[in-house]
């Protein structure tokens, strides 16, 4: 064999191992792989800062502490469950940990900012459904229907679980997708696809496994302007980023017009006064409701599902007129009403809250995270007897 | 005419094509992990 | 980057191994056109191919034809192809917008509704290969006879999207050659070319230019020497970005057994701006000289008829870049620093003399001022004049 020829094999075949062990590597990382010291998704480790953690990783999150005879607590949703304004001592999580106790549950935070129920947490539920772990999933939302599980930041995680075939079957929702699909513009439907084919992917290559888990433990090689210059660091090197909020006198300053508006339109948009001037949820949008939870939640999940509406801060509500009050408390709990016509558990959370409890509109304090906590903890031990009568 | 390489350098070359094909091969991996990231490259291309 | 999508994972994973074993030429050759084709319509879509498909049946029957008048008919096609898809509205709105901004808008908004969004994919590059054939071919060159032959040569895939621009003398015996076998050493060393040119555009450009994004928005706050490394950094994102981008392209072509011209070689090395542009994108500069500079006159009119040549060829450089004025500024501080590097003996006389010497025996110095230039250069080429007027200020007051 001429020299050059056998350079060439040994090139071409060092890619190929070289290659196959990289799988392999992926292969164990999915395995293992997980934030060291895990208590939520904070800034660093989130998309926020170009850290995209992959479906296979939030499994193993769930199911790391799990031991047969537990059931794992999901939080899912957005930055309100996700502990924003809370220091990572003090999340509410945590405290929801305690209460329920070590033997029978293991509460896990998977809720990232802006997320949405249908996203991440409650996908990787869906796939310990299937498992046949026992499992329940916490959820924030306001009023108005909830988002698809496409098409946010976060869409990769449905994409990635269908791939790995970890999702119940449910065509309703494929359709769904399918249809959104369709009616967005070019640019959109190519950026689908192109997830939908790196999950595909990624199912047999691993490749989000092993880098994600190098970028966690090794290196990173992605600039991003949290880091700046140190950008290179592994993400187990920072710490959670979040601190204390700051003093009630000096929150819920900015933006009080445009806050406001976020205010009554999460209630004028869904109701009409009857003849009497009452309030009531508008007929069209019960059913566009019912309809979009029949397209995007599996029969087989709902009962697993614990809908949180949070409430606005009170600092917001006690500047409504008097009728704009009796409105907003109407839809708020007419909406919670509707997610348990789905066959979802559901309750509005902080009618009774004081100003001290939230940092902003929505996000809450450490006080207002305990009584959160309290509340779930009650409607989680009502939901398990219902669901799993012997955890 | 250049005399052959001993069969020392050929194989210490070889072996030096086979590591180069080793961390190209985890390099390509990577790349698949690196392309996914919404990173907004910047494209020089005259269309 | 159309060479970063999982489609092209894709694509590549499914042609490169149909390549490979289909030994036969024609076998091969159809699977190439097939592949190619596929990839145009993927990334410009029907309507996008359109051009590249008109232009090219004018271009190769005219070319056939070998009739003169025919060929600069195909010549003019293409460049008002060129011109109508790429600068319509910037002659609109930028030209004409200069002397009525009333008149300018409308016509670039009437311009907006009947073009596309983006301009046909490659077009910049296709139209410039048809050029090159079309002359070669009025020079006496042979035309290229047979259709599949024109037609790989026209959307051949890893040359499509940001060249180089290839020469038809020097790529259908290539391609011949790769279609009748591809040795192991050529997909191993294209292999190699791929990974660096991704090491470079992927890990090296594209970081850089993260950086840079959000330097610029904070570049009044910079200290003086991040301002110096911005800079540095805004020469080396577009040299790993574009000449990555080429190390792809012919690297994937390699793998092919197919060999594509040579785009880079070590421009940021080079002493005189001269030196520069026979190191930076070669397959551009040397198109732009034989298609433009020579045709012109060249350097055989007279010194200020050699001044004016380079000038003209330099904005066109630039304007080819994109329809901005930022470009064609680009472009003639090129063309300018040329004039002056190749004027400077004579119009300087015993001092320009001097000076000549104090480079010859400082190379350090000369490959300094060079660097700053073409740096200084990199300015005026990503931001719009009265921006990067504003930093070349920041940056020469070291504050």
């Amino acid at each position: 064999m001429k020299s050059a020829r056998l350079n060439a094999v040994g090139l071409l075949g060092g890619i190929l191992v070289g290659f196959s062990l990289a799988v392999l590597l992926g292969y164990q990382a999915s395995t293992y792989s997980k934030p060291s010291r895990f208590v939520r998704f904070n800034q660093w480790i989130n998309p926020q800062s170009v850290f995209f953690p992959p479906f296979r990783m939030l499994e193993h999150l769930a199911l790391s502490r799990w031991q047969p005879g537990q059931t794992v607590v999901i939080i899912a949703g957005n930055s309100i469950f996700n502990g924003v304004s809370q220091p990572v001592s003090e999340i509410w999580s945590q405290r929801l940990q305690e209460i329920l106790g070590p033997e029978k549950y293991v509460v896990v935070n998977l809720s990232f900012s802006g997320g949405y129920p249908t996203e991440a947490g409650t996908l990787v539920a869906e796939s310990l459904i299937r498992r046949g772990i026992p499992v329940l999933v916490v959820c924030n939302v306001a009023t108005g229907v909830p988002g698809r599980p496409v098409g946010s930041v976060y869409g990769y995680y449905y994409w990635e679980g269908r791939a790995q075939s970890a999702l119940l079957p449910y065509p309703p929702r494929d359709l769904d997708t399918e249809l959104w699909e369709s009616n967005r513009p070019e640019e959109d439907r190519r950026k689908q696809a192109e997830l939908r084919r790196a999950a595909a992917l990624n199912k047999y290559l691993y490749f989000q496994e092993l880098w994600h888990h190098v970028g966690l433990n090794l290196f990173f090689t992605v600039w991003n302007f949290l880091p700046q210059e140190q950008f290179w660091r592994p993400r187990n090197d920072w710490p959670d980023p979040e601190v204390a909020p700051k003093p009630v006198e000096l929150r819920f300053r900015s933006n009080l017009a445009e806050e406001m508006d976020i205010v009554r339109r999460g209630s004028r948009e869904f109701g009409v006064q009857d003849e009497q001037g009452r309030w009531h949820m508008s007929p069209s949008f019960r059913d566009t409701f019912a309809s979009t939870i029949h397209a995007l939640i599996p029969p087989a999940v709902r009962p697993h599902l614990l809908m949180v509406l949070c409430q606005n801060a009170p600092y917001y509500r006690s500047r409504l007129t008097p009728e704009e009050q009796d409105r907003d408390r109407i839809i708020w709990e007419a909406t919670a009403a509707l997610w348990r016509e789905q066959g979802i558990a559901s309750f509005v959370n902080g009618a009774d809250y004081e100003d001290a409890d939230y940092n902003d509109r929505t996000h809450l304090t450490p006080s207002g995270g305990r009584k959160l906590a309290i509340r779930v903890a009650e409607e989680i031990r009502r939901m398990q007897s219902a669901t799993n009568p012997t955890p | 005419m250049n005399p052959a390489p001993p069969p020392r350098t050929r194989l210490a070359k070889f072996l030096l094509y086979v590591g180069m094909g080793f961390v190209l091969g985890f390099f390509f991996h990577y790349l698949l992990y690196r392309i996914y990231l919404p990173v907004e490259p910047f494209i020089y291309v005259a269309f | 980057m159309l060479f970063t999508t999982y489609w092209f994972v894709w694509f590549a994973a499914i042609f490169f191994p149909l390549y490979w074993t289909c030994t036969h030429p024609v076998a091969r050759q159809w699977c190439l056109l097939v592949g190619c084709t596929a990839f145009h319509y993927y990334f410009a879509g029907p309507a996008g191919m359109l051009p590249v498909i008109v232009l090219g049946a004018v271009t190769y029957f005219a070319a056939l034809s070998r009739r003169r008048r025919l060929c600069h008919a195909a010549i003019a096609l293409s460049v008002l192809a060129l011109v109508f898809y790429k600068y319509t509205v910037f002659l609109s709105s930028g030209l004409l917008g200069y002397f009525s901004p009333e008149l300018g808008a409308a016509a670039a908004r009437q311009a907006q509704g009947w073009l596309p969004s983006a301009p046909p994919l490659g077009i910049s590059f296709f139209v410039f290969e048809f050029v090159h054939y079309l002359v070669e071919v009025q020079r006496g060159g042979e035309p290229i006879r047979r259709p599949m032959d024109f037609a790989l040569f026209s959307i051949f895939f890893p040359s499509l999207v940001a060249g180089p621009i290839k020469r038809y003398s020097q790529f259908i015996p290539s391609l011949h050659a790769g279609l009748a076998r591809v040795e192991l050493a050529d997909v191993a060393a294209g292999a190699q070319r791929v990974g660096l040119g991704f090491l470079k555009k992927v890990v090296i450009a594209d970081n850089l230019t993260l950086m840079l994004n959000y330097q610029e928005k904070h570049f009044e706050t910079l200290n003086a020497a991040s301002t110096w490394l911005f800079l540095a950094a805004l020469a080396a994102r577009i040299l790993f970005d574009f000449s990555g981008y080429s190390d792809i392209a012919i690297g994937l072509a390699r793998m092919m057994g197919v060999t594509v011209p040579e785009n880079f070689r070590w421009p940021y090395v080079a002493t005189s701006i001269q030196d520069f542009w026979q190191r930076w994108h070669i397959s551009l500069s040397s198109w732009i000289r034989d298609y433009i500079y020579i045709p012109l006159g060249g350097n055989r009119h007279g010194a200020a008829r050699k001044l004016l040549n380079g000038l003209i060829a330099f904005t066109l450089c630039g304007i080819w870049h994109g329809p901005a004025w930022n470009f064609a500024l680009w472009g003639l501080w090129h063309g300018l620093g040329l004039a002056v590097q190749s004027s400077y003996q004579t119009a300087l006389g015993p001092v320009g003399r001097a000076i000549a010497w104090v480079f010859d025996f400082l190379p350090f110095l000369s490959w300094l001022l060079t660097i700053l230039f073409v740096s200084f250069g990199w300015l005026l080429f990503f931001y719009p004049a009265d921006q990067a007027w504003v930093m070349a200020v920041k940056l020469l007051s070291f504050r």
